[in-house]
């Protein structure tokens, strides 16, 4: 997902080809297409918040990007370009929500399959550093900061710099790379004093020009799309909990930076 | 086969060889070329000075025949003889295509379409050829002028098709144009219009989530503007003075006669306090 | 006086799904959602929204989530009200909201009300069109290249069309401008058409107009709002303004406290060594402040100030027309790609006639555009 998209020919000439965006091809696809995520998604479920939205994401990436500089660019990199520029935020919207459902969508695996899976050592080890000392407190966090909030956005376990966790919710197509797109703040009822401070905070780390380390270890999609066809509008707390037993810890394991 | 002078009796010549069996298949243009056969002869031939075609001077003819060893010939071809008449065939032709003077059309009514970058890089060369013009958006072409032209081609072939499918009375294939460029001109409106609100909303949208940027495209606007008001500001202030030394002056001169010392150090009092007072609220 | 309760709380929690029944005591209000008689219509008959939903999806849109929403409400009605029998609830949604917004420990009703608000303010705008031409069907990926639709039947008649063509300068524009602000809203969120007054709620509160008419409206504008925001500006906006205030307000009290502080000592130096004069330090004082109150005039003001200024004015708008935006609505039967063609059809779902009866007198503006 970080990679560029030129095709590598033989021997060190790299084409690169004028092309447009489109869906990436995750494990087990056409099972999951036939069969669904046993316990998470029926195969209707899962074409609508794979196949379909990624679609719809990355074809209207390209309808904003053809042309421009940001052509050949992954959705990464696109969104890390558009982030600061007030005049490209529709374009980052697609870009974002493509990596992060392409980031959400990787960890997934049937439920039986899933069960034989464990959070590493180093993992948990790392979490009670943050005062989350077994895995049930870190589930219940996460679910309840994805279910308490109004509105779409999604919720993630980030790494910050100093490699500590924080667990963090997004709103929309906020971003874990960038904090002044993190949209961690919802200003739309009452602004209390804590956001408002907060919001002063990003405004002088962005005019500083801060640079953010920050990377996702989790994530965890708060999206209607992720949902609304197995769980309708209302099902949002057993969709929640049925996608705790399918998490693929292998794979979570693995994004953990690890010496 | 010995050079071909005469190209006009190409055609003449192949049906003569593929009697005799020179030829044993008929080339691919033989048809096209027998249907319409040139009707100009296209090789240049050279001005000819030969002795017995030179036309005798009417003039000679007149005062009476000298013998003929007596006579002038040309030997030489003259500047006006060796210029090719035939002008007509030695141009280039102008290429006109109905596109370009759409294109014409379209960049002269919006020509900040010019300030859009465009890439040239293309895969094959005719990537444009290979789509569908029966919506306006592509994937793999931004939207911008040659998108209006090559929609309203599609639109007007599709109306001439359904006119004649129709077989009513012949309509004006011009006003069928001006309807069909309106037509994709508007489409193009309001794509336009469609994506920038989607960008205004989103940025909306965003910061009302918290997102923050560092600078704006406004700040950045003012920014620069302010780097020139500075500057003009310094400029102003300067001339201004000047202005008001030499019309105060002009007043000193008036009332004063030639006194002019003692006009520009009172101008000079009157600006300083000027300059003192600070701007009030 | 109001206990705050632990604002997390707010959801829904996570292991119990909550039922139809809400344990709320005798004391306080209950919210129910409201009873719309076409739509209750269509959930006996079990037919179709015709022209918009299927009869699944308005169960999904409306009843269901509609539930939803009344039970949060009043759980965290009872959650954040739950020391303070005597406190009176207001008892419509607008007044609920209008006096929690500024209460951060309520956080959970407003949220609640406002969504509740424009769910209800958004179904009550739309009927059923007995219009086939539009069909509620799954739209593929090539829609997102159709070029949007310019042919529509449903307008507005008489006072209302003259006043949308006279603020936005035809009904087509109107439409572009409404449905491309409702298609540019990525997550939640509902645009609104409203009817914009000329003065400010403060400038009312202040003791009303000169001429001691009230607000006046003369245009109309549309307005998007996001997630859980309120469409009213006179209730929403100058929240940051507020907190800036309250902010410097802090600070120069601060400064004062310090200035204070610092004098005594000052005073004490001066009761101690009773040589020095006292004016000095008066006039140290008093520099500070000339330096903090001159304004560079040739100095451009920042967009953030300009938005302030401008932007976030506390006008009051009356609301007239709701169409909400959020995938939710169009998910269902659409499908992903299928927002343009649920907003077309909405365009052809809008009760104009609830809509006029919304709108306020209009004062017809005799300077034309000058309110621009």
């Amino acid at each position: 997902m970080f990679k560029r998209s030129g095709s590598r020919l033989a021997g060190r000439i790299i084409q690169s080809k004028r092309s447009f965006h489109d869906v990436p091809v995750i494990n087990n696809q056409n099972q999951y297409l036939a069969n669904g995520i046993e316990g998470l998604y029926s195969p209707k479920g899962f074409k609508t918040a794979w196949i379909d939205y990624q679609k719809y994401l990355t074809l209207n990436l390209s309808l904003h990007t053809v042309g421009t500089e940001n052509e050949l660019k992954p959705p990464f990199e696109i969104l890390l370009h558009t982030a600061k520029q007030t005049t490209e935020q529709h374009t980052f919207h697609f870009a974002s929500q493509a990596h992060n459902n392409h980031f959400f969508m990787q960890q997934f695996i049937d439920k039986s399959e899933a069960a034989k899976t464990r959070p590493s050592k180093f993992l948990l080890q790392r979490l009670e550093y943050q005062d989350i000392p077994d895995i049930e407190t870190f589930r219940e966090r996460m679910l309840l900061l994805a279910d308490s909030s109004f509105g779409q956005g999604w919720v993630f376990l980030v790494e910050l710099p100093d490699k500590s966790l924080k667990i963090v919710r997004h709103n929309n197509d906020g971003t874990p790379y960038y904090f002044g797109k993190n949209q961690s703040l919802d200003l739309n009822g009452g602004v209390d004093e804590g956001s408002f401070e907060y919001l002063n905070g990003l405004k002088d780390r962005a005019k500083n020009n801060e640079r953010d380390w920050t990377l996702p270890i989790l994530a965890i999609n708060c999206w209607d799309h992720a949902y609304i066809e197995d769980y309708g509008t209302t099902g949002k707390a057993e969709y929640l909990s049925n996608l705790w037993d399918c998490i693929n810890w292998n794979v979570i394991n693995k994004r953990i930076f690890q010496l | 086969m010995k050079p071909q002078i005469k190209a006009l009796t190409v055609l003449e010549r192949t049906s003569h060889y593929l009697k005799a069996g020179v030829l044993k298949e008929k080339p691919a243009w033989y048809d096209v070329v027998g249907a319409h056969p040139p009707s100009i002869d296209l090789s240049k031939k050279p001005k000819k000075i030969e002795l017995n075609q030179q036309e005798i001077d009417p003039g000679l003819t007149i005062l009476g025949d000298k013998q003929e060893n007596q006579r002038l010939y040309k030997t030489r071809v003259s500047d006006s003889e060796r210029k090719q008449r035939n002008n007509s065939i030695a141009r280039i032709p102008k290429l006109k295509f109905l596109e370009d003077e759409l294109r014409d059309v379209f960049y002269h009514q919006h020509p900040w379409e010019f300030a859009r970058p465009k890439i040239l890089v293309e895969n094959e060369g005719d990537d444009i050829s290979k789509l569908d013009w029966s919506h306006m958006l592509q994937f793999t072409k931004p939207l911008d002028g040659e998108s209006v032209v090559q929609r309203t081609l599609w639109l007007l072939n599709q109306e001439i098709k359904e006119h004649e499918e129709s077989e009513t009375e012949t309509v004006d294939k011009k006003s069928l144009l001006f309807e069909a460029y309106d037509k994709a001109r508007f489409e193009f409106y309001r794509l336009r219009m469609e994506e920038e609100m989607s960008s205004l909303v989103s940025r909306e949208e965003s910061s009302m989530y918290g997102a923050v940027y560092p600078s704006t495209m406004m700040d950045w606007g003012v920014k620069h503007e302010q780097e020139y008001v500075d500057v003009w500001a310094k400029v102003a202030a300067n001339r201004t003075q000047i202005l008001e030394a030499s019309r105060s002056r002009n007043v000193a001169t008036s009332s004063y006669g030639t006194d002019a010392t003692s006009g520009e150090s009172g101008e000079s009092v009157w600006e300083t306090n000027e300059d003192s007072v600070p701007p009030k609220q | 006086m109001l206990r705050i309760s632990n604002s997390r709380k707010v959801g829904v929690s996570l292991n119990s799904k909550v039922g139809g029944l809400s344990k709320l005591s005798q004391r306080y209000l209950t919210y129910r959602l409201s009873r719309l008689p076409a739509l209750e219509a269509i959930q006996s008959k079990k037919s179709d929204f015709k022209g918009l939903f299927s009869n699944k999806a308005i169960n999904e849109v409306w009843f269901n989530r509609g539930e939803q929403l009344v039970d949060g409400l009043n759980q965290s009605i009872e959650q954040t009200f739950v020391t303070d029998g005597e406190h009176s609830l207001p008892n419509n949604l607008p007044d609920l909201i209008s006096s929690t917004i500024h209460k951060p420990e309520f956080y959970g009703v407003y949220c609640y009300s406002t969504l509740l608000y424009n769910l209800q303010f958004f179904m009550e705008n739309i009927r059923p069109s007995e219009n086939s031409a539009h069909k509620i069907t799954k739209a593929d990926s090539n829609s997102l290249l159709a070029s949007p639709l310019t042919e529509f039947n449903n307008e507005p008649r008489d006072e209302l069309k003259k006043w949308i063509n006279d603020s936005f300068g035809s009904l087509r524009e109107f439409r572009t401008l409404l449905l491309n602000s409702a298609k540019g809203i990525k997550g939640d969120g509902v645009t609104w058409l409203v009817a914009e007054s000329n003065i400010s709620q403060t400038a009312i509160n202040n003791g009303g107009t000169k001429s001691g008419r009230g607000p006046q409206f003369v245009n109309l504008r549309v307005v998007n709002t996001y997630n859980t925001g309120y469409v009213d500006d006179s209730v929403r906006s100058g929240q940051v303004n507020r907190l800036k205030q309250q902010k410097k307000v802090r600070e120069a009290s601060l400064k004062a406290k310090q200035l204070e502080i610092q004098e005594k000592e000052q005073q004490q130096q001066q009761q101690q060594q009773q040589q020095e004069s006292p004016s000095k330090s008066e006039q140290s004082i008093v520099k500070q402040e000339t330096v903090e109150e001159s304004i560079d005039e040739l100095t451009l003001g920042t967009i953030e100030e300009a938005e302030l200024n401008v932007l976030f004015n506390d006008k009051k708008l009356v609301p007239l027309l709701a169409i909400d935006a959020s995938p939710r609505t169009y998910l269902l039967d659409y499908g992903v790609f299928g927002k343009q063609n649920y907003l077309d059809n909405v365009w052809e779902c809008i009760d104009w006639d609830v809509v006029a009866q919304r709108a306020p007198q209009r004062t017809q503006s005799i300077i034309g555009d000058l309110y621009l």
